[in-house]
């Protein structure tokens, strides 16, 4: 077909009106979701109040004080490190809503890479939301991305070269929250909301501090816990005890020759235990098959059954999937098990936490009837 | 519609726009992405198709911008200057000729990682000499492409080893070794193997003494946007942190603004207005290659590719990567890492991971010349002047396959290469 002026013509007014027809759904990606205040909630800040150089970017994030008021350790939980892993930010937002604490002080950063909320990664097809029913009707929650949004950091290096080690890594994970800490005042955005939770953690004491994650069910760390050297002991006892509850979860130590983690560089950076933990996301997966809403929350998907069968998986995988609650009781039960266990040999330090539901609760009922 | 009948509904469509209503391949896949929607009962997914564009963005910035730079030297004389000296220092023996021509292509691949940085830069830079030595204009073309797609897996940057590494938590550590190795010999020959038989006819001292009275200046000022260029490429690699990296379009841009001032005056715009007009249907597959991938992948149909090319019993696993890295690789080297590189090496979590990982690459490189796509055939077929790519794709169906054999043996005896080399 040889094009003409009037071929010209025809194909600028179609893209000019693909593009007024979708901008509204990539800017509605800004709108924030809505986090309601739990009653264990003191005080929210934002990450810019322990590095001022986030605020009025995107890369500012809210931080929930949940303080006893008495005496005791601080834990840290960190949920939305990646937008796309969705049981780390619901589990953090339903800690922000139904925690009470009785004894020292739970901080909760429910969107760690904020300007990851508000997109997609291409080529992915993942849908831009989610809907839970709650008792309050349906609330929606954004699905996001992996990596900061490329409008607020752009373009990415050739090679992402680790600024504390010299590590090389593909240049996409420049944009990698996980893959940038303990982060640089004056480095990326990225590297700048790294180096404010580092700053929060090191400020406010942290004791413990625990990074919820997924990962795809390929995935040899998968339904595990990373720990840092300084965080083994807790770790082992944690695992134990969610055996006892029949929550399989494997234990691995934080390789020291991969860095930029969470796992790694709190640990190293701060005197905090640092932990780690995955669960099991086929919507993120490579071998899954059709990627839409229901996958996030079913986690059912024939292509991962099909994959389970020839023994590709690391985890056990059926018709049941695994759905976004089952998910969400995973991390929230192993993080109120951590938090009960780190503080055990020392009282004075403990992190008491009331108000959260079990593990059953939440996956007979439904994680929506919680928020 | 299962998974099966929406790859049919796929090649059906696809075929139909090239073959019979003769459309753009970049009009075709947009097409087909939009009928593998429809057909997977997901409406006209306009969000979805926008959303897969964007993963092409910063290549298509780069391919404009050096488009125009290779507009600027064509047209300042830079090029004509360049084809003289390399004839004039190494025109008296073929070998060595073709040994440094294909190292020299190989350099802003194997530092940037991109098969496309070599194309455009040093495979622009060089196609004249290629053709000064009477070899059919895509014969030249697969020399280019097939020395820059071993430059993007040439250490130090191999960013399909890192794309696989990461799937696995595997740093980027020990490969330079290995990817040396295994790039540079394999490059070297298949010049020798393409280009010998005509530069060994070729009268190089003839093409010498034609070429040494070009009109193109003496002084080495007219080099200035080749140094430029040179300098903020490998500036930022030598110097991480120190060196400031402008990136490739920016790079480009300003040895485009250098090119200015030196040699024969010219006009930028209409320069830079014939560099875009030649690029626009390479962006347009850019863009097309881009609404497919997302839609693959919306529609299940790339985790249905993944997964069938797993199901294959043990003993065809190794004909299962042989296959199927290089021709999903069509459409995306690194998509091809990312969907498939992933678990073919979770397969072999037993041996030694480095040997396997820069095989797999190795095998995964090649399908940068698989059709529809054969994004690198495509823009060498630009550089040389060949309007068929496809003539550019033949010649390279030999070595691709001795690569591809190679990786398979790499990986089958992973463990003993591995103990003698690393």
């Amino acid at each position: 077909m040889v094009g003409t002026k009037k071929t010209a013509l025809a194909l600028l007014t179609a893209a000019v009106a693909i593009l007024i027809l979708v901008t509204p759904q990539f800017t509605a990606m800004h709108t924030a979701d809505t986090i309601n205040k739990g009653p264990g909630v003191t005080a929210v800040k934002m990450l810019s109040d322990y590095f001022a150089g986030l605020k009025n970017t995107p890369g500012d994030t809210a931080v929930y004080v949940l303080d006893s008021g008495k005496p005791g350790g601080t834990a840290l939980v960190v949920g939305g490190t990646h937008p796309n892993e969705p049981s780390g930010y619901i589990g953090a937002i339903l800690l922000v809503e139904k925690a009470r604490p009785t004894k020292g002080k739970l901080i909760v950063i429910p969107q760690a890479n904020a300007s990851g909320f508000t997109h997609n990664d291409y080529s992915e097809g993942s849908p831009q939301r989610f809907a839970l029913t709650t008792p309050g009707g349906e609330r929606w929650f954004r699905y996001g991305s992996r990596a900061t949004n490329p409008v607020h950091q752009w373009p990415d290096p050739d090679i992402y070269v680790h600024a504390a080690s010299g590590q090389k890594l593909s240049g996409s994970e420049t944009r990698n929250l996980n893959r940038a800490y303990p982060g640089r005042p004056d480095g990326t955005l990225t590297e700048q909301i790294a180096y404010g939770i580092v700053e929060l953690i090191s400020r406010e004491k942290v004791n413990l501090a625990i990074d919820l994650h997924e990962a795809s069910p390929e995935y040899p760390v998968i339904n595990a816990l990373v720990f840092h050297e300084r965080a083994m002991d807790v770790a082992a006892i944690a695992a134990l005890d969610l055996e006892m509850e029949k929550i399989k979860i494997g234990l691995e130590p934080s390789p020291k020759t991969l860095r930029g983690l969470s796992h790694r560089e709190w640990g190293d950076a701060t005197g905090a235990m640092a932990v780690l933990m995955e669960t099991a996301n086929p919507a993120q997966g490579r071998l899954r098959g059709a990627t839409n809403e229901a996958l996030v929350l079913t986690g059912q998907d024939r292509m991962y059954e099909r994959a389970a069968k020839l023994g590709r998986l690391f985890i056990p995988y059926d018709k049941n999937g695994q759905p976004l609650s089952l998910r969400v009781a995973r991390h929230v039960t192993a993080t109120m098990v951590l938090i009960r266990d780190s503080f055990e040999k020392d009282p004075r330090q403990a992190v008491v936490v009331t108000g959260v539901p079990s593990y059953r609760e939440i996956v007979t009922k439904g994680v929506g009837a919680f928020l | 519609m299962s998974e099966i009948m929406l790859v049919v509904v796929m090649l059906a469509v696809f075929l139909a726009c090239v073959l019979w209503l003769k459309l753009p391949v970049g009009l075709s896949l947009a097409a087909t992405s939009a009928a593998l929607a429809v057909a997977a009962g997901q409406g006209l997914p306009l969000r979805h198709l926008v959303e897969g564009m964007f993963g092409y963005l910063d290549v298509s910035l780069v391919l404009f911008t050096a488009m125009i730079f290779m507009k600027v030297i064509e047209r300042n004389g830079l090029l004509e200057r360049l084809t003289r000296d390399l004839t004039c220092r190494f025109g008296h023996s073929p070998l060595a000729m073709l040994t440094v021509l294909t190292l020299i292509i190989m350099f802003p691949g194997a530092i940037t990682g991109s098969c496309t940085a070599s194309v455009l830069s040093t495979g622009v830079l060089l196609a004249p000499v290629l053709l000064g030595m009477d070899m059919p204009r895509h014969i030249a073309g697969a020399i280019i492409a097939m020395a820059s797609v071993y430059g993007m897996i040439a250490p130090p940057v191999n960013i399909v080893v890192m794309i696989i590494g990461g799937g696995i938590d595997m740093p980027y550590v020990g490969f330079d070794l290995i990817l040396l190795l295994v790039t540079v010999p394999l490059a070297v020959l298949t010049t020798i193997f393409l280009g010998y038989p005509y530069a060994r006819r070729a009268n190089l001292a003839v093409l010498v003494d034609k070429i040494g009275d070009a009109d193109t200046g003496r002084g080495w000022a007219l080099y200035l946007p080749l140094v430029l260029i040179a300098v903020l490429m490998v500036g930022p690699k030598a110097l991480p942190g120190v060196f400031p990296d402008p990136r490739m379009p920016l790079t480009f841009v300003l040895g485009s603004i250098a090119g200015l001032f030196v040699g024969r005056k010219f006009s930028l715009s209409q320069a830079a207005r014939d560099g875009v007009r030649e690029i626009l249907p390479v962006i347009g597959i850019l863009m097309g290659v881009g609404m497919l991938l997302q839609l693959i992948t919306l529609t299940g149909v790339r985790g249905y590719i993944a997964v069938s090319s797993l199901s294959l019993p043990a003993y065809l696993l190794l004909v299962s990567i042989a296959v199927s890295l290089p021709l999903f690789g069509g459409i995306s080297v690194f998509g091809a890492a990312s969907v498939l590189g992933v678990p073919f090496i979770l397969a072999f979590l037993g041996q030694n991971l480095i040997v396997t990982a820069t095989a797999l690459s190795l095998i995964a490189a090649m399908g940068s010349f698989t059709p529809p796509v054969a994004l690198t055939a495509v823009i060498a077929a630009q550089v040389v002047g060949e309007e068929n790519y496809l003539r550019i794709v033949r010649p390279l169906i030999l070595p691709s396959l001795v690569a591809i054999i190679i990786g398979i043996l790499m990986i089958m005896y992973a463990n003993p290469i591995g103990k003698l080399v690393l």
